[in-house]
């Protein structure tokens, strides 16, 4: 057995480690969460707080990023913004995947009536523009920030769908599910627990894309007014309102916008090594 | 000094330096033919990879290789594109992947000609020298030249294969496998076919296959890998006469035997270890029931015994009468089997009838079979690929539904498990259970081993307490430590694979196993495990089998009765030693005569 035991320890040994980019990566992510939660309690002044003798101004020593046109410190703001930047994108990936795993697992796997329903479900929000679709109807009933979570998750689940449908069509007629099935598991068992843990890769990388969309989109619909009450400390909001204001203090528009692009991508680059990491660990252990 | 002489030549991954193949020399006179044996990890496709400049990208070769007086370790890409095709032909292992699938056959060969005797030819002698070739493989009907690689057999496709790796005449042709991908009477002609064109040509052939029979029916002689070296070489027949090293004694008694049934194979305990792991010891000794201390302190070298045969082993002069004895104790034996079909039956299939229908076509897969399986009766069903065996076996385990027929199983009617009530069909999943060929795949990969058996077991018991230790029990009762639960599934060997599937089967208690070629996947000496295995099982647990198989020898060794399958359709049925011994209908006179031997005859005839 000694012989066995140690062609095992060779197998294990080259774990795929994280590299620099991913160390940097995780920890942007994890101080970005952390804004998210924490950061009205770091924040230097009050972010809703107003100084209308101040005004605009540039950077200084006291506002670091400077402040808008109503004097609210632009670096508290963005500090604020975090919650809602990282909240609604998080609920949006989280909802599609949970909604698209769903009806992309019953697809693939039974086929038949229930594919064709689900997937003409899904052409029809593909044939949808689905920005346009979301201010139309956010502009009907009001903008409000939550609403507007909704209706994402219900025009991006679809990609979801289709993506998971197409690997569980791929993974059905493998063996370890005959298999499963003539020991007599039941078929919820088979598609969440033996057919899902091999689709998962491309689940969660998909919600990561996602994330990084919906963030931008959010984040858009606050630009015209549609996503978050005026008002409120949002990334998006804050690059709205700071556009007129571009050449008298640009950091008030480019701080946060660089803060969509910024976690946007970081959050892609750690959907990508989650990928990596799950699709190699059936093979490496 | 023409031929082939290799000295020292050493394959190794190019990043790490691991040792892939070391200290291999070959020689090989012109017109002489040769056979490189070996299981899977033995390093014989490396080896004969290295021969024609085909290694995998971040692997390379040192050592010397001498070919009709070319340095072949020192020839560039160009260098080699004038020596392959034109002096080294390579037939490979899968005819289904080798050709081109969008070109014609014409196209296939065409392309492989000599440039220069090419743009010579004009188009109708392009076409007539085509026809020429197929003729030369064996296929007279000149419309296969215009046809696609899909539109043919794999035999066919390998004799186009073969007809494309002759084009340029080359003086020396390497075989890699070349009818292992093939049905067992397929596999004769082929072998036979080039064995003919060899000699008719002149060439020197290298044939690598894991089986020493096909090897010792083809060739001079044999040389014999494990582990990345050479253990032994000798003629072969020799070799077959006495084997000089415990791994070519084992590799000759793990093959079972076609005309008789032993008790036990004879197994070697393990499987092939990775070749840098033994590098600095006797490759085999961790298998070796022979092996002492000496064998641990550095490889042995490989030595003469007797004018013309060179061996690894050395204990070899100590050990040589054991050997013998065992080898002889093994060859004596032979079991009678009773068989007589038991008058309560566990599944009665009644004019079982499965169409398949792919897009127009309808393609029958059982044209009304009946067959009779007995309560802890072990049953086989013999045919090649397209008879239909694997079909009838997964309508009986209910993963297919017949077109039309009967099942009744266990006195039930399981002729459409979909109609069945929850309850029958729960009784059912644990009445039958199936074994799948390609035991790995039949693993979920991302869940553990010990996750897999629990799974099977809480289906019996939902309520099991002490999972871990009725985990454990399962794995020691097909011969697994009770550690292997923690492991996931690409951690294991194939063997272990089969032993895991095995395990989460009985997990539900079953009466009747359907095994779907259970070992074809396993190199010889696992496979000797395997069939223990199940015999040993089958006797704890009184379990029926239904052993699907293409290969007659094992069929002999695990089953009482035997149905011969045949396009769809029983064509012969009795006991198995009646049924193999004096087989009446002329399809299983062909498949028995198809089981490789050692005898020289067995390509001559028919």
């Amino acid at each position: 057995m000694s012989a066995r035991t140690e062609v095992v320890s060779l197998i294990e040994a080259p774990r795929t480690r994280p590299n620099v980019l991913v160390v940097v990566t995780l920890t942007i992510l994890g101080l970005i969460v952390l804004l998210a939660v924490f950061g009205r309690l770091v924040s230097p002044y009050d972010p809703m707080q107003q100084d209308l003798g101040l005004g605009l101004s540039t950077p200084s020593s006291e506002h670091w990023l400077g402040t808008d046109a109503l004097g609210r410190d632009i670096l508290s703001r963005i500090l604020a913004g975090a919650a809602s930047a990282v909240v609604g994108p998080f609920v949006i990936a989280l909802g599609a995947m949970v909604l698209g795993n769903v009806l992309g697992l019953l697809a693939g796997y039974r086929g038949g009536r229930i594919d064709s329903i689900i997937m003409r479900w899904v052409d029809l929000t593909f044939s949808l523009p689905g920005t346009l679709v979301v201010i139309v109807v956010a502009g009907t009933f009001g903008g409000s920030y939550w609403l507007a979570v909704v209706l994402l998750i219900i025009l991006v689940a679809p990609g979801d769908a289709r993506i998971i449908r197409g690997a569980t069509l791929e993974q059905a007629p493998r063996p370890y599910v005959e298999a499963a099935k003539s020991i007599g598991v039941s078929e919820p068992r088979i598609l969440l627990t033996h057919i899902w843990p091999n689709v998962a890769p491309a689940a969660i990388a998909n919600a990561s894309i996602n994330f990084a969309g919906s963030l931008v989109a959010l984040a858009g619909l606050s630009f015209l007014g549609l996503g978050v009450a005026a008002g409120t400390p949002d990334w998006g909001l804050m690059v709205a309102e700071g556009r007129s204001l571009l050449f008298v203090n640009p950091v008030a528009v480019l701080a946060p916008a660089a803060m969509i692009v910024l976690t946007a991508t970081m959050v892609s680059i750690a959907g990508d090594w989650v990928y990596e990491r799950l699709s190699s660990r059936g093979m490496s252990r | 000094m023409t031929g082939l002489t290799v000295d020292g030549l050493r394959v190794v991954a190019g990043t790490s330096g691991r040792m892939i193949v070391d200290d291999v020399d070959l020689s090989l006179a012109p017109g002489e033919s040769i056979a490189i044996v070996g299981e899977s990890g033995s390093g014989k496709s490396m080896t004969a990879k290295a021969l024609i400049g085909l290694l995998p990208r971040g692997i390379r070769a040192e050592g010397d290789a001498n070919f009709a007086e070319v340095d072949l370790m020192a020839l560039d890409e160009n260098a080699w594109q004038r020596v392959r095709g034109s002096r080294i032909g390579l037939i490979m292992q899968n005819p289904f992947t080798m050709l081109n699938p969008v070109f014609r056959v014409h196209r296939t060969i065409e392309d492989s000609l000599r440039p220069e005797d090419r743009s010579r030819m004009t188009r109708a002698q392009r076409r007539q020298d085509v026809v020429w070739r197929l003729a030369e493989v064996g296929i007279t009907d000149a419309s296969v030249a215009d046809r696609y690689p899909f539109q043919l057999s794999g035999g066919m496709r390998q004799r186009v294969a073969i007809a494309a790796a002759l084009a340029r005449e080359p003086e020396l042709l390497i075989a890699d496998e070349p009818s292992t991908a093939l049905d067992v009477t397929t596999q004769r002609d082929i072998l036979a076919l080039i064995k003919k064109l060899q000699v008719a040509r002149g060439m020197s052939l290298i044939l690598i296959t894991h089986d020493l029979r096909i090897a010792f029916s083809m060739c001079d002689r044999a040389y014999v890998m494990y582990a990345g070296v050479m253990v032994e070489t000798a003629t072969s027949s020799e070799l077959e006469h006495e084997p000089l090293h415990p791994y070519t004694q084992g590799l000759l008694l793990s093959e079972p035997p076609a005309d008789r049934r032993i008790a036990e194979l004879v197994a070697i305990p393990g499987s092939v270890p990775p070749a840098d792991q033994v590098a600095t010891a006797c490759p085999f000794s961790t298998r070796c029931a022979w092996a002492k201390a000496e064998c641990l302190v550095g490889r042995p070298a490989l030595s003469e015994v007797e004018p013309g045969r060179l061996s690894r082993c050395i204990r070899i002069d100590e050990i040589r009468g054991e050997l013998r004895e065992v080898r002889s104790a093994a060859e004596a034996e032979a079991v009678e089997t009773s068989a007589t079909e038991p008058a309560t039956a566990l599944v009665v299939v009644t004019d079982a009838h499965k169409e398949f229908r792919s897009g127009q076509r309808t393609v029958t897969a059982l044209g009304s079979v009946s067959i009779r399986l007995g309560e802890g009766e072990g049953v086989g069903l013999v045919g090649e690929s397209g008879s239909g065996k694997t079909t009838l076996g997964r309508a009986i385990a209910g993963l297919e539904t017949l077109t039309g027929g009967t099942i009744e199983i266990d006195g039930i009617d399981a002729s459409d498990w979909s109609k069945l009530s929850a309850r029958d069909r729960k009784k059912l999943r644990g009445t039958v259970q199936m074994i799948f060929q390609d035991a790995y795949s039949s693993l979920n990969p991302t869940r553990s081993i010990g996750s897999a058996l629990a799974e099977a077991i809480s289906i019996r018991d939902p309520s099991a307490r002490n999972m871990s230790q009725r985990v454990g029990e399962l794995l020691h009762s097909v011969g697994l430590e009770p550690e292997y639960a923690q492991r996931k599934p690409a951690a294991l060997s194939g063997g272990q694979h089969q032993r895991v599937a095995i395990a989460r089967a009985l997990a539900v208690h079953p009466k009747l196993l359907i095994c779907d070629e259970p070992v074809a996947a396993l190199d010889v000496s696992v496979q000797a495990q395997v069939l223990n295995l199940f015999s040993r099982i089958r006797e704890e647990h009184g379990i029926g089998y239904l052993f699907i198989t293409h290969d007659l020898s094992i069929v002999r060794q695990v089953v009482e009765r035997v149905y011969v399958m045949h396009n769809g359709s029983v064509v012969e049925a009795g006991p198995v030693d009646d049924v193999l011994g004096t087989p009446s209908h002329p399809y299983t006179q062909k498949l028995i005569a198809s089981v490789p031997s050692a005898e020289a005859g067995w390509l001559g005839e028919g």
